[in-house]
């Protein structure tokens, strides 16, 4: 009924053509030059890559369920010693980038490589999101049925079994296919690790011709196996049980004579997810501190700060244009809008950053490496991930309060700058804020499509690595971790609520 | 000067009938409520004063100047008008007084300032200027609620349920000093509830609301005394409702000859509506009434009475109530509504 103000519709629409417009571009592209695309995906080598990317995926999904599972339980669910110290440890990983802990790995055990590497290293990346999903489903779980399960004579491993897992099946099924959309479109570690997937070698092909048809008809094909990915997703995910109170104290299982395994058993995954790959970073850093380039080191601090800041406060803007038509103006090019950004969530980075490239080198030259191409390839990947933290801090602001503004004489869309901006401020802030440690993080795009003048801690790092100077790459990693992922994971708010709900 | 005109505004929803037709005409430094119960259209006719929602048909006037029809709306920052909704809905990134002071543009910041101390003081919150709204408790949010919106001097203001989520003290206390503040600021008012004894104390005029339909006009005593059909009269207050016959200018029921105000027309039979308080039970030992029930409040108590087969619901005074199992005569005092045919 309302009309959205102008700002608003232009913001939207441009965002919506921007993260769309390239990805068709390439899609276009390839079909009018199908026979050559079809011929390069026709090889024997496409066979190999799709059973590699395959095995990848599903290896890592079964290992992190386990892993992710096996630690909310025990920590949320039982009287494990150190619970919520083992709670902290299992999301701890997510402050650390993949191709981080990949590098953590080869620098310990050199020569690393293959699928176990890939298979280690991306599972402990990886088991954090099902612990966050799992400990929230399961904190919402109401334990008076577990209780009423016992005294109907159900011993402790049937009521995890047939009253426990049932009700926290959805979440967990959910966070699996997430694991495997992050391992389909992982990029960084699995190219440190030297195993063949669609990623390493879209890129491998890209870097090595001229001929750009070979790595685009590769990443159509990566499009379309996270595409089936994202269906699958979005029909089990199912629908969540609404939160409900919590009903007094919550039962927590008597492991009895597994105390002491269980522990060990997290203590293990820790030392393998967090203290080793941290120590190794603090080792090689120290090592690598003598002959470490310190004005290279603040060179790329601030070409990473800079990136990170723009694209922060450019997504922001964008981001807070997208939710407020579609929060509180309905109308269907809100809709439409909103639903286009979505779509590109979860699609490969190296897929957004071919696809820029394409159309950059090809339509838009006049931004072809500088760093505005590098900066709507953030708008892109990040834009889904601002809008999801937007949505809430917005669409809490009562339209009661917007009404009262306009009947004190302040218009509507001055109501919204004075009334519902204000309100939401701290959340639009923490979303931007995540949306820019992110973006710190970010490899695969960043080297794509990066202008050769500008250096970033990631693209540094990557540098060193490729020329295995662990002990260069190393400062750079910690800083990293200590820079972008400690603060992202401490905004990040599934596991702030997950942590308290251990400790409660 | 503030009158409001609404001719004939109806709003549909989905098909639904919200408002039928509705008149109201609400004069200038008028207190007007709106009575009716839940679902009865009672926000959807603020909603529609306020501009909104626009309405399916009808005309909205203020001042004599057309503010809404099914075509057109004005837009409700243009309305001059000011709302306090039933949460108080503050503005949370604001304190108490720029709260107050959120509608006061164009003055100069000493103006505004003393508007706002002047509305802190009518409201008895000068203490609290700067206090953040979340430390306030529900009567003093309530009372910022309503120096926000009158802050601005609008034509008209719109309170909808405002004393609901109070507690039954704080609620009386507080319609006495909103009554108070609105009479000192000469605003004229439109109050919208379903607690009848919120309307008939704080209103100088009320209508009362049903199914969308506005079913009687009138002061406050004249709706009480006179509902003009059964539905009201049991909608405001206790009445006991009993069949009757006219016979002889006066109402032939099982409770003897009663007197019934208006137009009689002889042998008509029909629907007697008795207030409980009009009711007196003399304790007699020959009576034809018997005690079967009482419910003490204190002040006073509800006694039923069985009397020839038929219940009946008074109100007595308290100490003096009689007890149940006593014998009881049954007189009616003073005159009763008569509604023919139902």
């Amino acid at each position: 009924m309302r009309k959205a103000p102008a700002l608003v519709v232009v913001l939207g629409v441009f965002a919506a053509l921007v993260t769309t417009v390239p990805i068709g571009y390439l899609a276009v592209r390839l079909i009018q030059g199908w026979q050559a695309a079809l011929a390069e995906i026709l090889r024997f080598r496409t066979l190999e890559l799709l059973g590699n990317t395959g095995l990848l995926v599903l290896a890592v999904t079964a290992s992190a369920l386990v892993i992710g599972f096996s630690q909310a339980w025990l920590t949320t669910k039982t009287n494990v010693v150190f619970a919520a110290g083992f709670a902290v440890s299992a999301a701890l990983p997510l402050a650390i980038p993949s191709y981080v802990m990949a590098l953590s790995y080869i620098s310990i055990f050199n020569g690393l490589s293959g699928f176990f590497a890939a298979w280690l290293v991306l599972t402990l990346a990886t088991s954090p999101l099902v612990f966050l999903a799992v400990t929230a489903a399961l904190a919402r779980l109401d334990s008076s049925s577990e209780e009423v399960a016992r005294t109907l004579g159900l011993g402790k491993l049937q009521v995890l079994l047939k009253v426990t897992w049932p009700q926290v099946r959805t979440a967990a099924t959910a966070s699996g296919l997430l694991v495997a959309l992050y391992v389909l479109g992982e990029f960084g570690a699995i190219a440190l690790l030297r195993y063949d997937t669609f990623t390493r070698a879209i890129y491998n092909a890209y870097r090595g011709s001229f001929d750009r048809t070979s790595a685009a008809a590769l990443a159509v094909v990566l499009l379309l196996i996270t595409l089936l990915v994202i269906w699958f997703e979005r029909k089990y995910r199912g629908e969540y049980v609404a939160s409900k109170k919590q009903l007094g104290k919550k039962l927590r299982v008597d492991l009895g004579i597994w105390r002491l395994p269980a522990a060990l058993w997290l203590g293990l995954i820790a030392i393998f997810s967090t203290a080793l790959p941290i120590a190794s970073l603090v080792i090689w850093s120290i090592q690598g501190s003598a002959n470490l380039d310190l004005g290279v080191l603040l060179d790329a601090l601030w070409g990473s700060v800079q990136l990170a800041g723009l694209a922060g406060i450019g997504i922001g803007i964008f981001g807070t244009a997208i939710a407020l038509w579609s929060i509180r103006y309905r109308s269907r090019l809100g809709q439409i809008v909103e639903w286009s950004s979505w779509s590109i969530h979860a699609v490969p980075a190296i897929v957004v950053g071919l696809a820029l490239v394409f159309f950059g080198a090809n339509v838009t030259p006049w931004i072809y490496q500088t760093s505005w191409l590098l900066l709507i390839a953030y708008l892109i990947l990040f834009l889904p991930n601002a809008l999801a933290g937007l949505a809430t801090p917005i669409a809490q602001v009562p339209v009661l309060l917007e009404e009262v503004s306009q009947s004190l004489g302040v218009p509507a869309n001055k109501s919204m700058a004075r009334v519902v901006l204000p309100i939401a401020l701290p959340g639009i802030v923490a979303a931007v804020s995540l949306v820019g440690l992110t973006v710190l993080k970010e490899l695969p795009a960043t080297l794509l499509l990066r202008p050769s003048s500008l250096n970033t801690l990631a693209t540094r790092l990557w540098g060193a690595t490729e020329d295995l100077a662990y002990s260069q790459a190393a400062p750079y990693a910690l800083l990293l971790v200590i820079i972008a992922g400690l603060p992202a994971l401490a905004l990040n708010l599934q596991a702030r609520r997950a942590l308290s709900e251990v400790r409660s | 000067m503030a009158e409001l005109n609404l001719r004939g505004v109806t709003k549909t929803f989905d098909g639904l009938n919200v408002l039928q037709g509705v008149d109201l005409e609400v004069h200038d430094r008028e207190l007007f409520a709106v009575l009716g119960a839940s679902a009865a259209g009672k926000s959807t006719l603020l909603r529609l004063i306020a501009g909104f929602e626009k309405p399916t048909d009808g005309t909205i006037e203020l001042d004599g100047t057309e503010i809404s029809n099914s075509t057109s709306v004005l837009v409700p920052e243009k309305r001059n008008l000011g709302i306090v909704p039933q949460d108080s809905a503050l503005f949370p990134h604001l304190d108490v007084s720029q709260n107050i002071g959120f509608g006061l543009a164009g003055l100069s910041a000493k103006d505004k300032s003393a508007r706002v101390a002047e509305l802190l003081e009518l409201v008895e919150l000068t203490e609290f200027a700067n206090a953040r709204v979340d430390q306030l408790s529900g009567g003093q949010a309530q009372r910022v609620a309503l120096a926000r919106a009158l802050a601005p001097k609008p034509a008209l203001i719109l309170l909808d349920e405002p004393f609901s989520a109070l507690d039954a003290e704080l609620r009386s206390r507080l319609r006495q000093d909103v009554k108070a503040a609105l009479r000192a600021e000469g605003a004229t008012a439109i109050l919208v509830t379903h607690d009848q004894e919120e309307a008939l104390s704080l209103a100088d005029k009320v209508a009362v609301l049903r199914n969308g339909k506005i079913v009687q006009v009138g002061a406050p005593t004249e709706i009480y005394s006179s509902p003009v059909d059964v539905g009201i009269a049991t909608f405001l207050g206790d009445s006991v409702l009993i069949d009757g016959a006219v016979a002889g200018g006066k109402i032939q029921t099982v409770l003897g000859k009663l007197t019934a105000t208006g137009e009689l027309v002889e042998g008509q039979a029909g629907t007697v509506a008795i207030r409980s308080e009009n009711f007196y039970l003399q304790p007699n030992p020959q009576g034809d009434g018997e005690v079967v029930g009482r419910v003490f409040f204190g002040h006073d108590a509800v006694v039923e009475v069985d009397i020839r087969g038929v219940k009946i619901r008074a109100r007595s005074n308290g100490p003096f109530a009689p007890e149940v199992g006593m014998k009881v005569t049954v007189w009616v005092r003073g005159t009763v509504n008569f509604y023919p045919g139902s």
